[in-house]
């Protein structure tokens, strides 16, 4: 998409806003169902863009701009579950539950939506990552694979696994 | 399976971003990219880095204290560590040094490093003959002590020997460099006096302590004494006329341990010759060390009174006076260091500690010796007779040197 080779810095710049454009609205839900937040989705989706500006501006070079943007965001949901465990319980609880009674957006979803995320709280990390890619983004093993840095393999073992898990939650 | 993609279908497409938000984000996201632009590689990169001038400014304004400042902190104590360490091993190696004799295998530190580093910092001509006449002293006590500890074989003693050969060679070059510089420029006649006289009088002194070392006395000197000897000939000037008669006697009788040669030793009228006699045809007695000490005294006043005379016939010795009360309180200094070396060569042997007395006996006959080379120089400069400090150092030099006389009978006994 953003070939750099020979490329003009104006070309960069209306490239990089193309992406943007393509992107944010999939990256946000993305981060929604990680985070189960919506103002921090939205706070994920800019700091990602700005992640990814900063390194195609340097001149870097870049082959897969959506595994790349998708792998920024991915770094920066990591980043805010390590800070989620190092604050004490009450916190954790206030956030996991309170946050969406903060939330007008969130108050006024649907049962779908509520559901998916209980479950998904319920799922370690890493499955819930492989989840969100395959039924929320509708990533394939290979764009999963790519963005992070697993085996096709390891990505198809996990999805089994974190699919079982989830049939144990939402029962039809 | 089927209803849980279903719900998550679901799910996903009830939640989306409002375009306001997507807006929001674009308009931050292009502010920050207008104030952090896309470098233009189109044009960077077929541009050399030496044709860039950003190159050369970056290039020249780097220090080069940059590298080390920017080094961790935890590398740059490592770095600072190993330099440490190594200096501190290094200075100890060097101290250790200082203390090592010939055979020893620190020895060679101590002569080619520590000793060459000094002479580093000799820089005129004179301090770099001083230096070295330090050094031949040192040989000398070097040998010494291993004679006294048994230690002397021919090996050590080449060692020695060359070594001393080496310093000689560098003094006599430096004196023949100071020649030519008199030559040319005469107003450098003082400082060159000065430093022909402590040469001349340090090795007058260092010649007869390693006679007495061995226990047979001529044969380790005669290698050692041979340069000497032809120091002091190469060092007598055209205009040293004055020969003194004993160095025939001295040429007649090779085995005597004593070399006679003839220096200059007045420090101010450097062209006044002088004839110094080290006490020559000595009997090879036991009590060798004090025979020596009362002779050499003995000899003092004769060597002096013919220094007298000739002393008479020298043209300048104006500037004496004024070097004069100088020279009485070195002799007056020296004289108490010999007396006090005495003193503790006498508790030594009190102690039985004879290797040490030996040591200390000689040391004070050394200072003795000096004593007397610096009257002997005085006196050549002056053209009264010798002055009352003067005879009153000769007369406790005598005193001192019975004290040892009879000491040392004691030891041998």
């Amino acid at each position: 998409m953003l070939n750099r080779h020979n490329m003009r810095k104006d070309d960069i710049e209306q490239n990089f806003i193309a992406l943007y454009d393509s992107l944010s609205a999939a990256l946000f839900r993305h981060c929604f169902f990680r985070l189960s937040n919506r103002e921090r989705a939205l706070e994920l989706v800019q700091e990602t863009f700005l992640k990814a500006w900063e390194y195609v501006q340097s001149g870097q070079e870049v082959k897969n701009y959506k595994a790349f943007v998708y792998h920024i965001a991915n770094n920066l949901i990591i980043d805010e579950y390590r800070k989620k465990k190092s604050t004490s319980l009450d916190v954790m609880q206030e956030e996991g539950f309170d946050v969406a009674n903060n939330d007008e957006a969130e108050i006024i979803q649907s049962v779908e939506i509520s559901q998916v995320k209980q479950a998904l709280n319920q799922l370690p990390e890493k499955y819930r990552q492989v989840i969100v890619m395959r039924f929320i983004d509708g990533a394939t093993l290979t764009e999963i694979s790519e963005t992070t840095g697993q085996s096709e393999n390891a990505i198809s073992v996990q999805l089994n696994r974190a699919i079982k898990m989830l049939q144990n939650i939402i029962r039809p | 399976m089927n209803h849980i993609t279903k719900k998550f279908n679901t799910a996903a497409n009830q939640v989306n971003i409002t375009s306001a938000e997507q807006a929001g984000i674009k308009a931050r996201l292009m502010a920050a990219m207008a104030a952090n632009p896309a470098t233009d590689r189109s044009t960077q990169r077929h541009q050399s880095p030496v044709q860039n001038p950003a190159y050369h400014v970056q290039k020249s304004i780097v220090s080069p204290f940059l590298s080390w400042m920017q080094m961790s902190v935890h590398i740059r104590s490592q770095y600072v560590g190993i330099f440490l360490v190594t200096l501190i091993v290094l200075g100890g190696v060097s101290s250790a040094a200082e203390r090592a004799l010939p055979g020893d295998s620190l020895y060679e530190v101590k002569t080619s490093v520590n000793e060459n580093i000094r002479s580093l910092f000799s820089l005129t001509p004179q301090s770099k003959a001083q230096l070295h006449v330090e050094l031949a002293v040192r040989r000398l006590e070097e040998a010494e002590k291993l004679a006294v500890t048994g230690k002397l074989d021919t090996m050590t003693k080449d060692d020695v020997e060359k070594k001393l050969d080496q310093h000689l060679a560098v003094i006599n070059d430096t004196i023949l460099t100071l020649e030519e510089a008199i030559a040319t420029d005469p107003s450098a006649t003082e400082a060159i006096g000065d430093a022909g006289v402590s040469t001349a009088n340090t090795l007058m002194v260092t010649e007869a302590p390693v006679s007495d070392l061995s226990d047979e006395p001529a044969q380790p000197i005669a290698p050692s004494s041979a340069p000497m000897a032809k120091m002091g000939k190469k060092m007598v000037s055209p205009a040293a006329t004055d020969v003194n008669p004993a160095a025939a006697t001295n040429d007649t009788a090779p085995d005597h341990t004593a070399a006679t040669f003839s220096m200059r030793a007045e420090p101010a009228s450097f062209a006044a010759p002088m004839a110094l006699t080290a006490p020559s045809a000595e009997p090879v007695t036991p009590a060798a060390t004090s025979a020596t000490m009362s002779v050499s005294i003995a000899h003092f006043a004769s060597s002096s009174d013919s220094s007298v005379t000739s002393g008479t016939t020298s043209p300048s010795t104006i500037s004496a006076t004024t070097t004069e009360s100088v020279l009485t309180s070195a002799l007056e200094s020296k004289f108490a260091e010999a007396t006090a070396v005495l003193k503790q060569g006498s508790a030594k042997i009190s102690a039985r500690k004879y290797g040490e007395a030996a040591i200390l006996f000689q040391k004070a006959q050394r200072l003795a010796n000096e004593i007397r080379v610096d009257l002997d120089a005085r006196t050549a400069s002056s053209t009264a007779s010798t002055t009352p400090a003067a005879s009153v150092t000769t007369s406790a030099s005598s005193t001192a040197a019975t004290d040892t006389a009879s000491t040392t009978t004691v030891i041998k006994q």
